[in-house]
C-alpha cells in the first residue's frame, strides 16, 4: 500500500458521491484495484485492518450489499459486527439517535448504515466520531453502489469515461442506485440518458445532467451501457402503473434493444433482478453481462472504502 | 388613587410617541406626554410598539394533550410574544364538537389568563374530524366558538365541505380550511420540487394545495375563509379572485 501513504483521505464519512472530486473517485477506485488483486489470491485475507472494528447497521433488508461489506471486512482481518433491524432496539422503539449512541459507546472504527430514511446516514455522521459509510439511505443515495458500479465499467472504458454513453432504464423515481450513479459518472466524464414511464421519473429530472427520455427504443440508440434497476412491485399496487406485464412490454430490455445500442454495449443491474420484468433473462447471462463483475467490485470497492475511512486517523497506512 | 405608565419614545406608525396608560388602559397616544407625580416610566427609545396581534392558528392541546401544551402554557407564550388573542385548532382529546368542550376551554383560560390573551376555540367542522357528519354548529357558536375548521384532517369530500360552508354561514361562523387534497397528501415530507427529487424524498405537488382552495373558492355564499398554511403562489389567483371579502389566507 505504498501508494496510499502520499494521500491522506480527507473525509471521515462517505454520505454519498457529490462530496468526492475526481481525484478522490480515482484515488478510491486504484486502491480498490489493489485489494481486487487480493481477491485473486488462494488466501484471501490481508491483516491490514486487523484491531479495526466495523459494524453492519442494516435497518432495511438487505442480502447481497451487507455480506459484501462483511466479506471485505474480513478479508482485510477487521472485526464485523452485524445489528439488524429485527435483531436491534429500533424494533423495541428506540430512536435512531440513542441506537448510534450505543455504538459508539462500543468505539468502533467504521459504522455501515443502510435505513429507509432518507439522510439517516447523514444524521449519524453529523453526531458520531467514527467513520460512517452510508450503504443506502431511502431513495438518496447509494454510493458504494455507484463506486462499485463505475469499478465494473473502468475494466472495460479504462480511467476515463468521456465519450461513453451510458442508460439508466427504470424507476428512477425510487432508486438511490440511479441518484449515486448519475452523481458519479458525470464526474467521471460520461454522458448519462434515464428512461421510465414518466411516474417513475422525480421532481426536476429535467435539470439533472441526464438526457430523459420514456420511450427505451429511443433511448438506447447508440449507448456504451444499460443499467437496468429493480422495479420494486409494490410501486404497481401503489398506482405508478398499471399492469406488471405492461410494464415488462414497453421497459424491459431485450435483445431487440441491445441491438440498437452500440456494439458489445455493456449491460449491468443492482440486482437482486426480476428477470422478465426489467431485464430479459437472456441478457442477465449474456457476454456483456456485468452483473456478476459488479458483486465482485463491490468487495473490491468496498475493502477500499473500509480501508480508507478505518485508517484515515493512523497517519499512513502499514 | 389610579396608576399610571408612561411609555416613552416609542416608534408608532413611523412617528415618535409618548403612550399614557392609566389604570391598565391606553388614555393617549401623542408626542410628549407630561408626567404626574407617581407615574411609572419606561423609555422606549429605539423599540417599535404595535397593538396586539391575533393569531388565528394555534393549537392549544388541552383536553387530552397536556404533555405537549396546555391553555395555561399556550396563552402564557401568546403573551409573552405580543399576541392577545388566539384561535386554538379543535383536534384535542375528545375533539371539541360538543359545546361542552367549548366551554371547558374558555372556562380555563379565564381562570389562568382572565386578563387575556383571550381564548376563541376553533371548532370541529365534522364530528370527531371525520369528514362524515356535520358538527352541531349552532351550539358551538353558542358555546363561544368564532370559528369550525377540521384543519389538518380537511375535509376532502367536495360535497361534505359544500354543507360546512352553507351550515356554518347560518350562524356566521368562519370556516378555516386546511388546503390541501388529502390523496395527493399521502405520505408526503416537503413540497414537491428540484429538491425533493434530488435528496430522494417524497414532495407533495402544489397542486395538492391550489385544487382545494380552488373547490373551496367555486362555492358561492362562503362567508370568509382563511386558507390555512398556505405555500404555494399557485393558490393566489383563486383567492385574489373569490375578492377581498370572501377569502383570506392565514
Amino acid at each position: 500500500m505504498q501508494e496510499n501513504q502520499r494521500f491522506t483521505w480527507p473525509h471521515k464519512d462517505l454520505l454519498d458521491v457529490s462530496q468526492l472530486t475526481v481525484e478522490e473517485a480515482n484515488h478510491l477506485l486504484d486502491t480498490a484495484e489493489q485489494f481486487h488483486e487480493i481477491n485473486q489470491r488462494p488466501v484471501k485475507k490481508v491483516p491490514t485492518l486487523k484491531g479495526k472494528s466495523v459494524v453492519l447497521f442494516f435497518a432495511e433488508a438487505s442480502t447481497r450489499t451487507k455480506t459484501s461489506f462483511d466479506v471485505a471486512g474480513k478479508r482485510l482481518s477487521a472485526d464485523t459486527f452485524a445489528l439488524t433491524k429485527s435483531g436491534s432496539s429500533l424494533t423495541k422503539g428506540e430512536s435512531l439517535k440513542d441506537t448510534a449512541l450505543t455504538l459508539q459507546a462500543m468505539n468502533p472504527d467504521v459504522i455501515v448504515i443502510r435505513h429507509w430514511s432518507s439522510g439517516a446516514a447523514q444524521y449519524l455522521a453529523e453526531r458520531l466520531d467514527c467513520a460512517i459509510v452510508n450503504a443506502g439511505d431511502g431513495w438518496h443515495a447509494h454510493p458504494t453502489q455507484a463506486l462499485l458500479d463505475a469499478f465494473s465499467l473502468r475494466q472495460h472504458w479504462g480511467r476515463d469515461f468521456s465519450g461513453k454513453t451510458l442508460l439508466i432504464l427504470g424507476d428512477i423515481l425510487h432508486s438511490r442506485v440511479a441518484r449515486s450513479n448519475v452523481i458519479l459518472l458525470n464526474k467521471l466524464g460520461a454522458k448519462v440518458r434515464v428512461c421510465a414511464p414518466r411516474t417513475l421519473l422525480p421532481a426536476g429530472v429535467n435539470d439533472w445532467p441526464v438526457t430523459v427520455y420514456t420511450n427505451l427504443n429511443e433511448a438506447v440508440q447508440g449507448v456504451d451501457a444499460v443499467m437496468c434497476l429493480r422495479l420494486q412491485l409494490e410501486r404497481q399496487q401503489a398506482g405508478l402503473l398499471p399492469d406488471l406485464s405492461e410494464y415488462a412490454t414497453t421497459y424491459c430490455l431485450t435483445a431487440r434493444h441491445l441491438a440498437m445500442a452500440a456494439p458489445g454495449a455493456l449491460v449491468m443491474h443492482p440486482g437482486p433482478m426480476n428477470r422478465g420484468l426489467e431485464i430479459a433473462s437472456d441478457i442477465a447471462d449474456c457476454a456483456e453481462s456485468l452483473v456478476l463483475t459488479q458483486v465482485a467490485s463491490g468487495v473490491a470497492v468496498r475493502m477500499a472504502i473500509l480501508f480508507l475511512h478505518a485508517t484515515r486517523k493512523d497517519g499512513g497506512s502499514k | 388613587m389610579s396608576s399610571i405608565l408612561i411609555i416613552q419614545n416609542a416608534q408608532y406608525l413611523g412617528e415618535t410617541v409618548d403612550i399614557v396608560v392609566r389604570d391598565g388602559k391606553i388614555e393617549s397616544v401623542g408626542p410628549k406626554a407630561d408626567i404626574p407625580d407617581g407615574a411609572e416610566v419606561f423609555d422606549a427609545a429605539g423599540l417599535k410598539v404595535f397593538p396586539s396581534f391575533i393569531d388565528c392558528h394555534v393549537h392549544l392541546r388541552e383536553p387530552g394533550f397536556e404533555y405537549k401544551e396546555d391553555i395555561n402554557s399556550g396563552l402564557r407564550c401568546a403573551a409573552h410574544g405580543g399576541f392577545g388573542a388566539v384561535m386554538a385548532m379543535a383536534n384535542t382529546r375528545p375533539v371539541n364538537d360538543t359545546a361542552s368542550i367549548t366551554r371547558t376551554m374558555l372556562a380555563k383560560a379565564k381562570a389562568t389568563w382572565p386578563h387575556g390573551p383571550r381564548l376563541y376555540p376553533v371548532g370541529a367542522a365534522t364530528v370527531g374530524l371525520d369528514g362524515k357528519e356535520l358538527a352541531p354548529m349552532a351550539e358551538l357558536a353558542a358555546a363561544g366558538c368564532a370559528a369550525i375548521s377540521n384543519d389538518g384532517k380537511p375535509v376532502g369530500g367536495a360535497e361534505m365541505f359544500r354543507r360546512c360552508m352553507e351550515y356554518a354561514h347560518t350562524y356566521g361562523l368562519i370556516v378555516i380550511d386546511h388546503c390541501e387534497d388529502p390523496t395527493l397528501a399521502k405520505d408526503t415530507h416537503m413540497n414537491e420540487g428540484a429538491t425533493s427529487g434530488r435528496i430522494g424524498v417524497k414532495g407533495q405537488s402544489v397542486v395538492a394545495e391550489s385544487m382545494q382552495a380552488a373547490r373551496d373558492i367555486c362555492f358561492p355564499n362562503i362567508s370568509a375563509f382563511p386558507c390555512t398554511l398556505r405555500t404555494s403562489a399557485a393558490s393566489s389567483p383563486w383567492s385574489l379572485s373569490a375578492g377581498p371579502k370572501n377569502a383570506g389566507c392565514a
